[in-house]
């Protein structure tokens, strides 16, 4: 056989298969990412010990006066700035004569300062770091590997919307269609529904996802222009600040708000995220301040530097379209710039395209389940899709929240207590893998809604007794951050009892006849 | 799709059926095709528009790694579309050649 038959037909085929290869993953990528849209405040929710914080200008003083006291004549500086979303100044500074430390790596030279100035013990953890992390390094691998493995799914996922738009002929019609409780129609129904309601946001989604790490795995283009080596395209693309050099001349830094105050005006508003002194004590010491990534959609660091008395020394040279645009791609991805509301869309779209997902997974056994010759007992490949489908698409939410569990449970002076809540993240998802192999799918289905729902309703409620009144002090504080997780779990609690309610109580359809299956399936009860 | 991919149970057969055995090969070779020959595509044209595009070296190379996905779309989905695995093949060889060709050609504007 040469012919595949007409487009829709192969588009559809392709539809099928590359969606399934890479389904799994794609609903890990989905599910993590849409956490990671409050990343700021998961990190927020997970460190309860810090209050709402303070100004940016208050907040520079006190970490200027903080590492006037700490580390006088330490080398280098840094000072991160709380924002709307997170809680804390954080500050660090590296001795004299230390190398600087790697990325990840510990650093003993570093503290949280809290709204007062005064630095904080807080709980270590990932936060909502992790889900961002894992959103697109995966864990326990080599970064490169996850990226190189992340990036060809999502070039499937780009493959498979476009396929599917091409395989819907009536995709208009289909999005104002939902056949209830007819089986396999209406979870077609319902992944057409979800696919197209949020369209834009996935082909948008998927598209910038791939231009994030787009140097990684298609250098073609760097390497065309640039033979000698991708480090020379970086470096005229990224100039760096020349490095400033110790003058032996004693000196103590500028008031750094002063500095702010003048960074700002020179952007022409928005805020600062963060600073740099090299040599603070020098009277060559140089300061660096870079813009917070949200202030603009196509976020850039645009930073500024400053001598001892605080003159304005350099700025970074105006960005290209080229750049800007890219930097466009990446901050719609990322969404840094969206405030609260539009925040929640984002959120809602990213719940859809994990619902989109995942309704796709199940659509797959669904469909070839009446395919079988024998659909009461499918043979081993069918029933290992349909055991991982219930591993993924529940186990994954109840490893996520038993994470979350894991940050309010784990005693606080473990050891390495971050990589420990990261473990019972990896505990609790293989014991929801292994539980879906050992139940009857229905049962693991419903049991795990079940539980994924008791550990989302629980939390807000342990809150409440074990972490001050929870969300409702939270709300008198004005911490919306706070309060906005432990009611974003309630809902999501109760909507995953509900689905695990709809889902026990579910009569599937008598199979038919292929002749007869049209009136029959009727009959059948509601889908979940 | 299940729609499209099956025919209505109205007692007719099957206008358009994807075999099975030698069927599910030729899927996979076209699989592949797109998934690996769509890459090649894209890579040529990537290195290809990087050359062309007029502009600063580093804004011209970004340009063309952004619109390579574009490029790997249409190879992927023209892998499947085509009428016969060996017109796909064909069609994917002469689209990556173009590219290749038009890289190589400008090869000596690059320092």
């Amino acid at each position: 056989m040469s012919n595949l038959g007409g487009i829709r037909q192969s588009q559809s085929v392709l539809h099928t298969w590359s969606g399934l290869v890479v389904g799994w993953v794609l609903f890990l990528i989905f599910i993590a990412g849409t956490a990671a849209y409050w990343k700021e405040e998961l990190t927020r929710w997970m460190q309860p010990e810090i209050g709402l914080p303070a100004s940016s200008a208050t907040a520079v003083t006190q970490a200027q006066q903080f590492l006037a006291r700490t580390a006088p004549d330490a080398q280098r500086w840094s000072i991160d700035l709380p924002d709307a979303r997170s809680s804390a100044t954080s500050v660090s500074w590296q001795p004299q004569g230390e190398k600087e430390r790697r990325r990840g790596q510990r650093n003993p030279n570093q503290a949280t300062l809290d709204a007062d100035g005064k630095p904080v013990q807080v709980r270590e953890t990932r936060g909502g770091n992790f889900f961002y992390r894992l959103h697109f390094d995966l864990h326990y691998v080599p970064v490169l590997w996850a990226r190189w493995f992340i990036s060809a799914c999502s070039m499937l996922m780009l493959i498979a919307l476009i396929s599917g738009v091409i395989t819907h002929k009536k995709i208009f019609t289909d999005f104002f269609t939902f056949r209830r409780g007819k089986g396999q129609r209406s979870w077609l129904d319902g992944h057409n529904a979800l696919a197209v309601l949020s369209l834009p946001f996935h082909l948008m989604i998927t598209y910038t996802g791939l231009i994030t790490l787009m140097t990684l795995y298609m250098p073609w283009a760097v390497d065309a222009n640039y033979p000698g080596g991708r480090d020379a395209f970086f470096a005229e693309l990224f100039p760096r600040a020349e490095k400033a050099e110790a003058s032996g001349v004693a000196a103590t830094p500028p008031a750094l708000a002063e500095v702010l105050r003048r960074a700002e005006v020179q952007w022409g508003g928005g805020h600062a995220a963060s600073l740099q002194i090299e040599h603070p004590s020098d009277s060559a010491m140089r300061i660096s301040v870079r813009r917070h990534q949200g202030d603009q959609i196509a976020g850039a660091a645009d930073a500024l530097s400053f001598d001892a008395r605080g003159n304005l020394l350099d700025a970074a040279a105006p960005r290209s379209a080229a750049v800007i645009t890219r930097d466009g791609m990446i901050g719609l991805h990322a969404a840094r710039f969206a405030p609260t509301t539009m925040r929640w869309l984002f959120f809602l779209s990213g719940v859809a395209g994990t619902l989109m997902v995942a309704t796709g997974l199940v659509l797959w056994t669904v469909k070839r389940r009446t395919q079988l010759p024998d659909p009461a007992r499918p043979h081993l490949g069918f029933r290992i899709v349909e055991r991982l489908n219930i591993g993924f698409v529940t186990g994954l939410p109840v490893a996520m929240l038993a994470f979350l569990w894991g940050n309010r449970l784990l005693p606080l002076d473990v050891a390495n207590r971050s990589d420990a809540e990261v473990k019972v993240f990896f505990y609790a998802w293989a014991a929801c893998v292994v539980h879906a192999m050992l139940r009857a799918p229905r049962r693991g289905w419903v049991e795990q809604l079940a539980l994924a729902g008791v550990l989302a309703l629980g939390l807000p409620l342990y809150n409440l007794v074990a972490w001050h009144g929870g969300a409702v002090s939270a709300l008198a504080a004005g911490d919306g951050a706070k309060a906005g997780i432990d009611i974003g779990l309630l809902l999501m609690g109760a909507s995953l009892l509900w689905a695990a309610r709809k889902v026990h109580r579910f009569v599937p359809a008598q199979r038919k006849p292929r002749a007869a299956r049209t009136g029959a399936s009727a009959a059948a009860g509601a889908s979940a | 799709m299940a729609a499209s991919s099956r025919s209505p149970a109205t007692g007719t057969p099957p206008a358009k059926r994807v075999p099975r055995g030698s069927g599910h090969a030729l899927l996979w070779a076209r699989g592949l095709l797109g998934l690996l020959g769509g890459y090649a595509v894209a890579a040529c044209w990537a290195a290809a528009l990087a050359r062309l595009l007029p502009g600063a070296k580093a804004d011209a190379t970004l340009v063309a790694t952004m619109a390579a996905f574009v490029v790997y779309a249409l190879a992927a989905i023209w892998a499947y579309a085509a009428r016969s695995t060996l017109r796909a093949t064909l069609g994917l060889l002469l689209a990556g050649g173009i590219g290749a060709l038009l890289a190589w050609l400008l090869r000596g504007g690059v320092g």
